[in-house]
């Protein structure tokens, strides 16, 4: 049984270089989104984040929101992904907006009543092949 | 009869699937694992003290343009056009708050020619034509989307050129400008719930932790170690309780800092 986790971790590993196709598959999920985000009056950073997950496995970056903005932020997997969520917790680790959907584009909207930092879990929880990539993108106004 | 007791029975299963993905606890290894900061651009920042208290930019707009008379373009050492081309692009970003065409006209030039001076890749020159062209026709929305390809192409140029130094030392550039030119309207009229914005301990420690990463040869130079002793007298003055306005004091204290931080990197040869 370890050998053959051992194979499929190496093999996962070893496919991650050559998987650019699916990140940039995963950006264009995301931005879908992020654009109707736009055509309602958003301003999108579309300089995204973004990473490889293992399935069941998260990601946290932290970033600072501020109080007068209201955020979309989205979470797009690439076409191997199922079910991608974002969970968003304040300075203090209070869970305060989530997306536990199952789909593999994920999105919270959230006006935060003060400025400080704020950190994003993005979660692989179902994804073809063991894994999948994932873009973070969002949009303010 | 036999699909609703199949169906019966298979739910209970169902709904605890759901839950335990619901009701998942954050764990403390989690907690210490986060992997980067996303920074925000300045225009973030503008576009919330906007929201929180309708301003009348135009003087800040003729406090930048009069500002630029004392600016140069024929600095000589890759930090210095990193840094000068963060506060441009931020002084962009404040352009389009202020709807100022002519400021964000005149910023996608400077970009041009610092770009050219690194002799950076064309696509950096081609997204400055574009701001031009967009300034012109006053694309207020579309310009706010290239500004951020630009300020994250100059980034990526660093990094190609292998000068993380002033990679760094431009990202923080952009966001010392940002702080400069809010606590500028601020000192001129302070609002107690747009000073909230300048709230940033967090962000701040990521850029002292990324100052930090500067090599003994950069943090050697006086104009950056009095960066790195400056900004953490910053963090200081912005660390105030969620909810808690910065005081009118501090806000003209940051003005100060900022202000002749920037004038220095504008300055400097």
């Amino acid at each position: 049984m370890k050998k053959i986790i051992l194979i499929l971790t190496v093999a996962i590993i070893a496919a991650v270089p050559f998987l650019s196709a699916t990140e940039k598959q995963a950006k264009n999920n995301a931005l879908a989104i992020a654009l109707i985000a736009a055509s309602k009056g958003y301003d999108v950073r579309d300089t995204y984040h973004s990473g490889f997950l293992v399935e069941d496995r998260s990601k946290i970056v932290r970033t600072t929101l501020h109080r007068g903005n209201s955020y979309r932020l989205v979470a797009g997997g690439c076409n191997d992904a199922r079910d991608v969520d974002i969970l968003l917790y304040d300075e203090n680790w209070n869970l305060i907006a989530k997306d536990t959907t199952t789909d593999k584009l994920s999105e919270v909207a959230i006006t935060p009543r003060w400025t400080g930092v704020f950190y994003i879990k993005i979660k692989m929880y179902d994804a073809k092949s063991g894994g999948a990539h994932w873009v973070l993108m969002y949009a303010y106004n | 009869m036999l699909k609703i007791t199949l169906i019966l029975m298979l739910t209970p299963l169902l709904v605890s699937n759901i839950d335990e993905k619901k009701t998942e606890p954050i764990t403390e290894e989690e907690k210490q694992a986060f992997s980067s900061y996303v920074v925000p651009s300045p225009h973030e920042l503008f576009h919330a003290m906007n929201k929180l208290d309708q301003r009348n930019w135009t003087r800040l707009a003729d406090y930048i343009r009069a500002d630029r008379d004392k600016q140069k373009d024929n600095y000589k050492r890759n930090d210095l056009i990193a840094m000068n081309l963060g506060i441009r692009v931020a002084d962009g970003f404040f352009g389009v708050i202020a709807k100022d065409r002519e400021l964000v006209y005149q910023m996608g030039r400077d970009i041009k020619t610092f770009a050219r001076r690194l002799g950076v890749r064309d696509s950096l020159i081609g997204l400055s034509t574009e701001v031009e062209s967009l300034a012109e026709d006053r694309e207020w929305q579309k310009l706010v989307s290239r500004l951020n390809d630009v300020q994250a192409e100059i980034l990526q140029e660093m990094v190609r050129l292998r000068d993380t130094d002033a990679s760094i030392l431009g990202s923080y550039a952009g966001w010392l400008e940002g702080l400069h030119l809010v606590t500028k309207s601020l000192v001129v009229y302070y609002h107690e719930e747009a000073s909230q914005t300048l709230r940033q301990p967090g962000l701040i420690d990521n850029f002292i932790a990324e100052l930090d990463k500067l090599s003994p040869e950069t943090k050697s130079q006086g104009l950056v170690a009095d960066i790195i002793a400056q900004t953490k007298h910053i963090r200081s003055l912005v660390d105030v309780p969620q909810g808690v306005a910065v005081p009118r004091e501090r806000v003209a204290e940051l003005y100060q800092i900022s202000s002749k931080l920037v004038t220095r990197i504008q300055r400097s040869e």
